[in-house]
């Protein structure tokens, strides 16, 4: 693996931490504005005996339906303005799963503008195209006809 | 499975593997008519075309709803750049000889572009041109196309796509692209192979419309198309910004372009040497 993949692991798992600190504070930010239920009945508005309950999480606060609710939230990265979908699975007013799904481009701690800023170098090295299978090839565009016998008649021109 | 064709001076292709023939043929239709549509008002290489019409006359024209976004984009690729990045860069191309009859031979004087703020007004959906001026779209104008087309695909229900113009392209469905980069200075090679998945690709390099001392990007303040950089990959949340950031990259450091949109990069130098963003998705290959 090069060094540029093993940066790339790196990256990769605190990428996805960022994205469970996001959930979690994301969830707890949902809980309290009481989003819709992805289902179509709307969350009962019970009290609750809450004198049982052992913590202040507003995740144990049974007002919420069993069920799943979705929601997007957003948030502004160094990197830029930034969605990331929530998905929260509650049973017996309790968080029993969550999930995030980050739906753009990977967000940027401050620490990772230089990384961004300065990228990682390499020589490169061609590899003919039939050695590769490929989807689809990405370089300038393709020059429209008139270009390229515009540029055959000058040279002639030129050696005229 | 996919169909191809030429337009705006690139060839298109066009992944649609949900779709009958017949139902490829009928959107290819669309397609066709929608990008000369578009042709028919941004191109300069058009006599007919209003970018034409803007050239020959001062005042004040009415652009067609898709205009607001590019305008509104390339002002920003303006502003980050120090103007680099301008629409006002057409006769300056033209004067290089690059223009609509391809004469590729360049005039003793080359036009400087004028500011944004002396010659456009920009209030959607009204130009003003205080006098005439001839705007190249270039920068951004085919991969914002490139997004107009996957919207009208979008709007048939099609889920799994890939709209690809001469190498700048969008994907969306649930398996990866794999993309191969040209190597600049092999064109039978690539340097790397780059995934992407429901996001756009564009790449810009200086290697194929070339002439006299000039390739299709020219520096205003210079009157000289960069030469440091050789080829640019971008990989944006769309098309229109992957094309505009690919040319930027020519012109400013990569963290000047996050105050517009979240984005990955890769580029080539001069001596061979590419620099990739640590979120670029690609292999590149090494010795």
């Amino acid at each position: 693996m090069s060094d540029a993949n093993g940066q790339k692991n790196k990256l990769g798992t605190v990428a996805i931490s960022g994205a469970v600190v996001l959930a979690i504070g994301a969830g707890v930010y949902l809980m309290s504005q009481k989003p819709e239920a992805s289902k179509n009945t709307t969350p009962e508005n019970t009290a609750t005996d809450t004198t049982t309950s052992t913590t202040t999480d507003p995740a144990t606060h049974s007002e919420y339906e069993d069920g799943t609710y979705t929601a997007v939230g957003n948030y502004i990265s160094p990197g830029g303005p930034e969605t990331v979908g929530i998905t929260l699975t509650i049973a017996n007013g309790i968080i029993t799963d969550a999930s995030a799904e980050v739906q753009a481009t990977l967000p940027f701690s401050v620490n990772m503008q230089t990384a961004f800023a300065d990228g990682f170098k390499s020589m490169i090295v061609g590899k003919s195209l039939d050695e590769v299978s490929l989807d689809k090839v990405s370089g300038s565009s393709l020059t429209p006809i008139g270009f390229n016998d515009a540029v055959e008649k000058i040279k002639v021109e030129a050696q005229s | 499975m996919s169909f191809s064709f030429e337009a705006i001076g690139t060839k298109w292709i066009i992944d649609l593997p949900e779709l009958s023939q017949e139902e490829q043929n009928v959107i290819q239709r669309k397609i066709r008519e929608r990008i000369a549509d578009f042709d028919h008002t941004y191109s300069r290489f058009k006599k007919d075309s209003l970018v034409t019409t803007m050239s020959q006359q001062a005042g004040t024209y009415t652009l067609p709803s898709d205009a607001d976004a590019l305008m509104r984009f390339y002002k920003q690729l303006y502003d980050v750049t120090n103007s680099a990045v301008t629409p006002l860069i057409g006769q300056t191309l033209v004067d290089a000889g690059y223009d609509a009859s391809y004469s590729l031979k360049p005039q003793a004087a080359i036009s400087t572009p004028k500011s944004w703020e002396s010659v456009i007004s920009w209030d959607n959906p009204h130009i003003t041109l205080k006098e005439p001026a001839l705007l190249d779209i270039g920068a951004a104008g085919k991969g914002y196309l490139v997004d107009i087309i996957s919207e009208l695909i979008e709007q048939d229900g099609i889920t799994s796509y890939c709209v690809d113009a001469g190498g700048d392209m969008r994907h969306r469905g649930n398996k990866p692209l794999t993309v191969g980069l040209e190597n600049p200075f092999d064109t039978k090679q690539i340097i790397g192979v780059a995934a992407i998945q429901n996001q756009s690709l564009c790449g810009s390099a200086g290697n194929r419309r070339v002439w006299d001392r000039f390739h299709h990007t020219i520096n205003p303040h210079t009157l000289s198309s960069p030469t440091h950089i050789v080829a640019t990959w971008v990989i944006a949340p769309n098309t229109m910004i992957a094309d505009g950031f690919a040319t930027a990259l020519l012109f400013v450091s990569p963290e000047k372009l996050l105050s517009i949109s979240p984005f990955a990069y890769c580029y080539v130098k001069e001596n061979g040497e590419a620099v990739r963003s640590p979120n670029f998705s690609a292999q590149l290959f090494t010795n």
